[in-house]
């Protein structure tokens, strides 16, 4: 995100679709940084897209969702699919691909992944445009996917199963 | 290094922490766990000789800047060392919270490296 523009300023005059773009980089660059650092999983991009273009998700079954409130308000939604989910809660633990992990194990997970990719995301696009504040993370099994209003999505594959990460602008 | 307390709300980081420090090589005794900074106080209490804290920032009942503050009303920055662990990495937070007395500042993600440098001076 340009200096010259803040979040904030792009929701008012209404040009997000750059603002969205270079929030989309940010996020990718953020998810790299804790998926090499932290996962011993694979982790491969697919699919970037901004808001109006994103396709509803399908084999999503929980979600973390981690909020941010100051000059501008939205959230860091990590969705995974089952298999997705296991996959980053055993990467996290440093776990064998055939081990088991509880549910709660995985809901912890992924709300600390979720987490991490949003404290690194607000330290790199958020933090030099005002005090922005984080929410601890909520995780959820999914009933819908609503696409967001604005905002955009990631979409990665990993070593088993998949896991989408989303940014929301309120 | 008798006793570890690792405060974090989220069980993978504190299992992660561990993992950390046994890599590491950091002898300690015992590690102990609370899920926000009301029980790390607790914990803290019923633990006199917990040699090192490793606190998270962003947690549900007690924050870690308000933890590290309480802590600094009984355990002076030089007898007590709390390394704060966080996700948010900005200057302002960094600053609040070495000006409530935390002795070191790591980012999530981190490396086993930079817990280690971030412990070095604090653990025999």
């Amino acid at each position: 995100m340009s200096t010259e523009r803040s979040i904030a300023d792009a929701v008012q005059t209404g040009s997000l679709t750059q603002c969205e773009r270079e929030l989309l980089g940010h996020l990718e660059a953020a998810v790299d940084k804790v998926f090499t650092t932290m996962l011993s999983t694979v982790c491969e991009l697919v699919e970037g897209t901004t808001a109006p273009h994103a396709p509803a998700l399908s084999n999503v079954s929980i979600e973390a969702v981690v909020g941010f409130s100051g000059p501008a308000h939205g959230a860091v939604v990590l969705r995974c699919s089952p298999e997705g989910a296991a996959d980053i809660a055993r990467g996290l633990l440093m776990l064998g691909e055939g081990d088991t992990v509880e549910l709660a194990e995985v809901r912890d997970a992924l709300g600390e992944c979720a987490n991490m990719v949003t404290g690194a995301l607000k330290t790199r696009a958020l933090d030099p445009h005002g005090d922005f504040r984080l929410t601890v993370p909520t995780i959820d099994t999914c009933v819908s996917v609503p696409v967001p209003h604005h905002g955009g999505r990631l979409v990665y594959k990993l070593a088993q199963g998949s896991a989408a990460i989303e940014i929301w602008l309120a | 290094m008798n006793k570890v307390l690792i405060v974090d709300d989220s069980s993978t980081m504190r299992k992660i922490i561990m993992r950390v420090l046994r890599q590491a090589d950091i002898a300690v005794e015992s590690v102990l766990e609370a899920s926000n900074g009301l029980e790390g106080m607790q914990q803290l209490t019923a633990n006199p000789d917990i040699g090192l804290i490793l606190s998270d920032v962003n947690m549900p009942e007690m924050n870690g800047i308000d933890f590290v503050k309480a802590v600094r009303g009984t355990h002076p920055k030089e007898k007590l060392p709390v390394i704060m662990v966080s996700t948010e990495g900005g200057q302002a937070m960094m600053d609040s919270a070495m000006a409530q007395g935390a002795n070191g500042f790591v980012c999530k993600p981190f490396t086993p490296e930079s817990i280690r440098t971030a412990l070095e001076p604090y653990v025999h």
